[in-house]
């Protein structure tokens, strides 16, 4: 099958000084490597989910995807079509198929707009005709009571916010929703529900979810594949399951064990892993998990590892993966 | 021994201009001396008016109904304003949920760190390097140097460490810690853990730790307090909450964790229904709307708070007193 989404080689930098306090500090490259080589697609009525700790670079990979942030290096092609370069103008049609769920169900809606009105909103910047029948039809569809239809973001609960902000993605029936943190802030019993929608609504409708999450436990059940990133780097990718029993790299290994278990006969003695997350304007010699990594010889301290496939299929970056395939 | 804490029959209301939210029903909790007692609930559970209550930390239109918190044979809910601030930061401490906000950004952590102990009678040169003691014991790499730092130069994980320590560093008998890692990265998160777990061997008091996140408390707590829209359902040693839940709410929120199923599924659980308005409490059992093994009598009838064996309390009818 074709790929809907195919990013291949993506680079997004950001400056983090001005020239002259480059040149004050002596510093040599002021740019900040948030996403580093990074090659990934997304296949039609796929789940994809992009895993990594805070500052791994997978909200500004979303994001690129949707063109809010600019890519420097590499491409995006979406059905075909390369979207790195694309002018504003050119990027409008392109969102009709491409819709955002945003990280905060409550602040990423308008304060001032009720619910109907927010649902309209995706249409009337399409210039496409809607009328009440269609809010209603989408809000029957992700379970919001018509009742709703003229209360204000203040008066939702947060399980309430996150149906209409998936109304809202779904508004113009796109073909990839990218969903940042979709139960970010919900309570478990809430989660599941919104969960069990995105998945009812994807085998109704069939459009393929690029997930942007750090919540493990729920990537188990709702994604077919993976992808870990660290600082910037996708490391491991790969299909859920067979992640899930062997991780390759040792980092998927310490991120899937670091998970607390809620049985308190599996309580643990020691930490999966020591120190934190270097910054991105330190990145280590070699491999760039080598200072965290309890497996690393000599070899990762001074090459760094290329992108390889093992024998299941998956992708790993790493000297020494803990499973061959 | 006498518990550090105890909690009796509280009941707090919280007045608004539509009237009166009952947010906390007859409360019943206790925390024995050198445990951890986790508090596990939902979004509007109470969980944390219970710990406001206990800092008399609450809300101004908040007001207490009925109900006594005993500290160490002090009733709280009587203390002047003078006495509880002996007591709050001295006896009680807390370490809150987002590390990011919780120390001032205008002075340096060691300059925090010796403000705390204005109640020593210790030279400026002592305190300090109590200080440093306190960041070296909770894992703070090179102490003596960071100590002039300020907040915004140390990562999320470190200041939760700088937490801890500052509400280690009086040696208080109860720690309140709320929502200690719900802010931090997974691997961070288990590194708390186990910072929690060792402090425990030197520390020589109790912790409170409240959370809606069942893999912290089955990694860290001795007991368990669940509590549901503003009740105590059910309270029980930590073996006996994840392996013989006998509230059918506690059940079902132990079913809807991911993390607890084995088997992949493509659905997840969920508890139909909503929380009730505690506006207008329902008559008879408080989850009763939502639960899957309702009685005729649990939409009419308050269960009381059932003994299943000396440490292990349901309220529900389909639990009967031993």
């Amino acid at each position: 099958m074709t790929d809907l989404l195919n990013i291949t080689g993506l680079g997004v930098r950001f400056r983090a000084l001005s020239s002259l306090a480059a040149i004050l500090q002596s510093v040599s490259d002021p740019w900040l490597d948030a996403v580093l080589d990074v090659s990934l697609c997304v296949k039609p009525g796929e789940t994809v989910a992009l895993v990594g700790e805070s500052g791994s670079g997978k909200t500004t990979l979303g994001r690129s995807v949707l063109g809010l942030v600019r890519p420097q290096k590499g491409s995006i092609r979406f059905e075909g079509l390369e979207l790195r370069g694309l002018s504003e103008a050119a990027y409008k049609p392109v969102r009709r198929n491409i819709a955002m769920m945003f990280q905060d169900p409550v602040a990423s809606l308008s304060r001032r707009r009720s619910v109907r009105a927010q649902i309209a909103e995706p249409f009337k910047v399409h210039g496409v005709s809607v009328d009440d029948d269609e809010t209603a039809r989408l809000m029957e569809l992700v379970g919001l009571n018509h009742s709703f239809k003229n209360r204000f973001p203040h008066e939702l609960s947060g399980g309430q916010a996150r149906r209409v902000g998936v109304a809202r993605a779904l508004a113009l029936s796109p073909k990839l929703i990218i969903a940042d943190e979709p139960t970010a802030g919900l309570d478990v019993s809430v989660q599941g529900e919104i969960l069990n929608l995105m998945r009812d609504l994807q085998q109704q409708l069939g459009m393929s979810y690029l997930i942007v999450t750090h919540n493990l436990p729920v990537v188990r059940h709702i994604s077919d594949r993976i992808a870990v990133m660290y600082l910037g780097r996708l490391l491991e990718q790969g299909d859920t399951r067979s992640i899930f029993q062997n991780p390759a790299h040792p980092y998927t290994r310490v991120l899937l064990d670091a998970v607390p278990q809620p049985d308190p006969a599996k309580r643990r003695e020691l930490a999966s892993i020591e120190g934190e997350v270097p910054s991105l304007r330190d990145r280590p010699v070699g491999c760039e998990f080598h200072p965290r990594c309890a497996f690393r010889q000599e070899r990762c301290l001074a090459e760094s590892p290329e992108s390889r496939p093992l024998g299941d299929g998956r992708i790993v970056r790493c000297h020494f993966p803990l499973f061959s395939g | 021994m006498a518990p550090v804490l105890s909690v009796k029959n509280l009941s707090i209301d919280f007045l608004t201009p539509s009237g009166p939210v009952h947010a906390l029903r007859e409360v019943n909790l206790c925390v024995p001396q050198n445990k951890i007692v986790g508090i596990v609930g939902e979004s509007g559970s109470g969980k944390s008016t219970v710990i406001s209550a206990v800092m008399r930390l609450l809300a101004n239109n908040a007001e207490i109904q009925a109900g006594e918190i005993d500290f160490e044979g002090k009733d709280i809910l009587s203390m002047k304003e003078s006495e509880l601030r002996e007591l709050r930061g001295e006896e009680i401490a807390m370490v809150f949920q987002d590390p990011m906000t919780a120390q001032t950004p205008v002075l340096s952590i060691g300059q925090q760190m010796i403000d705390i102990q204005y109640r020593r009678s210790l030279s400026k040169k002592e305190k300090r390097q109590k200080a440093i003691d306190m960041l070296a014991r909770v894992g703070i790499p090179d102490p003596s140097d960071r100590m002039d730092q300020y907040p915004h130069q140390f990562s999320g994980g470190m200041r939760q460490r700088i937490s801890i320590a500052m509400a280690l560093m009086m040696n208080p008998k109860l720690l309140i810690a709320d929502e200690p890692t719900t802010a931090l990265d997974v691997t961070l998160e288990a590194q708390i853990i186990h910072l929690f777990r060792e402090l425990r061997k030197s520390f020589d008091g109790s912790i409170i730790v409240v959370s809606h996140n069942l893999g912290l408390i089955a990694e860290l707590c001795d007991e368990v307090v669940v509590m549901y829209a503003g009740e105590v359902v059910e309270r029980a040693a930590v073996d006996d909450i994840f392996n013989r839940a006998a509230h059918p709410y506690t059940q079902a929120l132990l079913d809807c964790d991911p993390a607890r199923l084995d088997a992949l599924s493509q659905t997840l659980p969920t508890i139909p229904g909503d929380v009730p308005d505690l506006q207008d409490v329902p008559e008879g059992c408080i989850f009763a709307s939502r639960c899957d093994q309702k009685l005729q009598q649990c939409s009419s009838n308050r269960p009381p708070a059932a003994t299943i064996t000396q440490a292990h309390d349901v309220r529900c009818h389909l639990v009967k007193d031993d």
